[in-house]
């Protein structure tokens, strides 16, 4: 006790500055500890956790395999489940993210099952809840659930969504709605007030490459959209759904102002393999911007069954490089490899590295 | 006025100047800290609504050209290669950039890869050093690999051949000898698929690779460093990139993307004029010179920054490869700041000019040549008996206190975001290497500091060379 007091003592007999650098350092040393001993619990805290999720995850599959599987199964083993074991949110949501995988891999009758099973085990209202958060993760994940089980009847009430400022929620909201308006899927695009980024693009289309739609709608129609990134989607998805009768309208759309969509324009002209293009291909490239040039290359080719050498040929008397490689390509799949071959073998000729460049299968 | 006067009255004075420089830098960490924290939460909470397998299948993911330069690197090249090769991604080539190696790096690779010279044409974006000759694999299963030769011109200079070669859109440049994740390209290449704005540049998380085991060219077991040197970079890696970087991108005002790892919008890269060989800062200088070049043309644009860890790293084991590699750094970041002084503090650069620079040059450049003049003036003044040993020791106890909360704060940032590190011994361990840092690490690296800036007056530019070790490979 006297060692205690002498301490004191030397304590209060501190100037004043040496006085206050020391006590924010022993709160400095408080605040370490306590970090200290936060890491320690929240490691045995997760430990225990993922102990408890473990045993959740093999009783849920067990569940959902006999329920799936038992013939003698009765509304009873289904109600004494949900009041015995999904007694906690978080053990509703562990079960609830088990039926969803499962949910993902089977079709049918089963699947069907299994979505009535959702419902019964209260989990639909446990989702459909989440909507009505404060929090935008909390929403997006009860979208997505939704969405995953099918449930058709909560449409409009993520539709609602579409329009929010934030963009995984949005994204959330707009995948959703393809996976459950079979009927018609994408009339969302009207509506969308925020462009499309391209990561939101390649979730739709993931989402629509999986989606079974009754009537799949003519994407030619939002071809003529004021907003740029809607142009741009509608033309990949005329690809990706290879919507020939939407040609004319994209060929329309080579006089587009912007040099990103007649890009995306001529790439799926490409791959849509639309002949018809080849003149206003043609047209548009001598006052098109160097990557579109490159794209009308590689295109003509591939769409074309006119004799196109001559335009080949003006091209590779430009000064730029890459535009005579692109020509000299185009030149070989147009069954003009003899040609290049005679300029590989004229070492005098100036196009002779450009030949060579292209005539090498390893490059 | 006596000399004991003027002497007390300086010695006042310094105090005051301390305590201020303390005051901001501490206040900078804590500011930046509690950035990191909001920033960490958002992003762990958008990712979770992520699945990167829909990159993998999606024609729409852009095309990505990796550029790696190589010099004397024959003890791991054909392993790296070959782990460059398979990563997670459709749409790449792999381009090795070798900068005139003495050693039999460019042979190992002919042989292991079946390489052959053709006559490729180089689009001259960037001037660089002469190119001997480009390779490509006769085995189509290594039609992604283009291997380049050329003379030595330093790393910078390769990795602008880099650029020349490269056909695509996006280059991600990376050090050969690193261990990247499978689905880092795919974790890059997300925000320049997301933005509203243009995105300039992408950057990820570095961690220390040190006794880590690596199967197949790739990190199947995550170890803390055996030696002390190494753990304590892994608390410094911690520290600046979930603490600093990430609070940075979250201002926008990012400076720095590791050399080690980064992805950038190739247009942009060439019209900044590639990288700068001049400088041994050159991935800090690139980025710098790439954001000033969109602030003067009034472009939008954003630098992302992706906290996962991304690609594994050799930190260095020796004291002496140490201060060489921090004596560099200095010197690149101090060649940077000299370079672009004029956007420093000028409100056409944005919140780059009025805060990210400034605070570079105050806490980044100046922090340790503060901390070793004031140590000297301290030992002056106590070999003159002037010195007032309590509130030397207060101090130190303030300063000690303070850098070891920080630590803890960087080892829980790791604990509640990714968890690397899964043993309760390794996290121990590095509590423990915290708690000796400040007294045996951070000197080191402060005389490191000052010796670059004396090298840098003196127009020393060696890069100096980190002699590495290999990792642990499964079963050696």
């Amino acid at each position: 006790m006297g060692k205690f007091y002498k301490l004191l003592n030397i304590f209060a007999g501190l100037p004043e500055t040496v006085d206050m650098i020391l006590h924010i350092s022993l709160s400095f040393f408080a605040v370490t500890f306590v970090v200290f001993l936060f890491i320690i619990f929240s490691r045995i805290k997760e430990g225990m956790q993922l102990k408890r999720q473990k045993w959740l995850e093999r009783e849920s599959q067990e569940f959902i395999t006999s329920f799936l599987f038992d013939e003698e199964w009765t509304g009873e083993r289904t109600a004494l489940f949900r009041a015995k074991t999904l007694t906690t949110t978080s053990s509703r949501q562990i079960f609830l993210e088990n039926l969803i995988r499962m949910h993902k891999n089977i079709i049918g009758e089963s699947s069907n099952k299994l979505s009535v099973l959702y419902q019964d085990l209260g989990l639909y209202q446990h989702s459909k809840q989440k909507l009505y958060s404060d929090s935008w993760d909390v929403i997006a994940t009860g979208i997505s659930e939704l969405a995953e089980m099918g449930m058709r009847q909560d449409t409009e009430l993520i539709r609602s969504f579409i329009k929010q400022s934030n963009t995984i929620l949005r994204s959330e909201a707009l995948v959703a709605l393809v996976k459950l308006e079979k009927d018609v899927p994408f009339s969302f695009l009207n509506e969308l007030s925020e462009p499309l980024s391209g990561w939101q693009q390649m979730q739709l289309a993931k989402a629509s490459h999986k989606a079974h739609f009754v009537l799949l709608p003519e994407f030619k129609q939002w071809l003529t959209n004021h907003e740029e990134s809607i142009v741009v989607f509608s033309t990949r998805m005329v690809v990706q759904h290879a919507q020939h009768k939407a040609i004319p309208s994209l060929i329309k759309l080579l006089q587009h102002p912007s040099a990103e969509v007649r890009k995306e324009v001529i790439i799926a002209l490409r791959q849509l393999e639309a002949s018809e293009a080849t003149e206003s291909l043609i047209g548009i490239y001598p006052a098109e911007t160097k990557e579109n040039k490159l794209h009308i290359l590689k295109a003509l080719p591939i769409i074309t069954l006119d004799d196109t050498f001559e335009f080949y040929e003006t091209v590779l008397r430009d000064s730029d490089k890459s535009l005579q490689i692109a020509a000299a390509r185009a030149l070989i799949k147009s069954g003009g490899t003899d040609f290049l071959f005679n300029i590989k073998n004229d070492l005098q000729h100036a196009l002779q590295s450009v030949a060579a460049f292209v005539l090498d299968p390893r490059i | 006025m006596h000399l004991q006067d003027i002497i007390q009255t300086l010695a006042n004075l310094f105090s005051y100047l301390v305590m201020f420089y303390v005051i901001g830098i501490y206040s900078s960490y804590f500011i930046l800290g509690l950035i990191s924290a909001i920033a960490m939460a958002d992003y762990k909470k958008k990712n979770s609504f992520v699945d990167y397998r829909s990159i993998l299948s999606s024609k729409f993911a852009p095309s990505v050209s990796l550029i790696a330069p190589a010099y004397n690197e024959s003890l791991t090249i054909v392993e790296n290669v070959r782990s460059l090769l398979t990563l997670h991604y459709n749409n790449y080539e792999v381009i090795i950039i070798n900068d005139g190696s003495k050693d039999n790096t460019m042979q190992l690779l002919i042989e292991a890869y079946e390489l052959e010279k053709v006559d490729f044409i180089l689009s001259e974006h960037v001037v660089t050093k002469p190119v001997r000759g480009i390779y490509k694999a006769k085995n189509p299963a290594y039609h992604k690999l283009v291997v380049v030769d050329k003379e030595n011109g330093g790393k910078a200079d390769a990795l602008n051949v880099g650029i020349n070669v490269s056909v695509n859109k996006l280059i991600a440049c990376i050090d050969v000898d690193c261990v990247l994740e499978h689905d880092s390209l795919l974790k890059l290449v997300k925000p320049f698929m997301e933005e509203d704005r243009k995105v300039i540049a992408t950057g990820g998380v570095i961690r220390i690779a040190n006794s880590c085991v690596v199967e197949d060219g790739r990190l199947t077991h995550v170890h803390v460093p055996d030696k002390f040197i190494a753990r304590v970079q892994v608390l410094e890696y911690f520290r600046a990139f979930l603490m600093g970087r990430m609070a940075w991108a979250h201002m926008d005002a990012l400076l720095l993307i590791s050399g080690a790892f980064g992805m950038f919008d190739k247009e942009t890269v060439i019209k900044a004029g590639g990288y700068n060989h001049n400088t041994v800062g050159e991935d800090m200088e690139l980025l710098v010179r790439m954001r000033r070049l969109m602030y003067e043309e009034q472009t939008p644009c954003k630098v992302a920054f992706i906290p996962d860890p991304l690609c594994w790293t050799e930190a260095p084991q020796t004291w002496n490869i140490l201060k060489r590699q921090r004596n560099r750094w200095t010197r690149g970041t101090a060649e940077t700041l000299m370079l672009h002084r004029k956007m420093i503090l000028n409100k056409r650069y944005g919140i780059l000019g009025l805060v990210s620079l400034p605070l570079w040059v105050l806490f980044e450049w100046f922090a340790p040549l503060f901390e070793f003049f004031g140590m000297l003036f301290f030992m002056c003044m106590a070999i003159a008996g002037y010195a007032n040993w309590l509130y030397f020791f207060s101090f130190f106890s303030l300063i000690y206190s303070f850098a070891i909360m920080n630590s803890l704060f960087a080892i829980l940032f790791e604990e509640l975001s990714y968890k690397q590190y899964k043993r309760l011994t390794h996290m121990l361990k590095l509590i423990g290497t915290a708690l000796l840092e400040p007294i045996l690490y951070h000197p080191v690296t402060v005389w490191a500091a000052v010796k670059g800036n004396y090298d840098l007056i003196t127009g020393k530019k060696s890069w100096g060379e980190m002699t590495r070790t290999g990792f642990v490979q499964k079963g050696k």
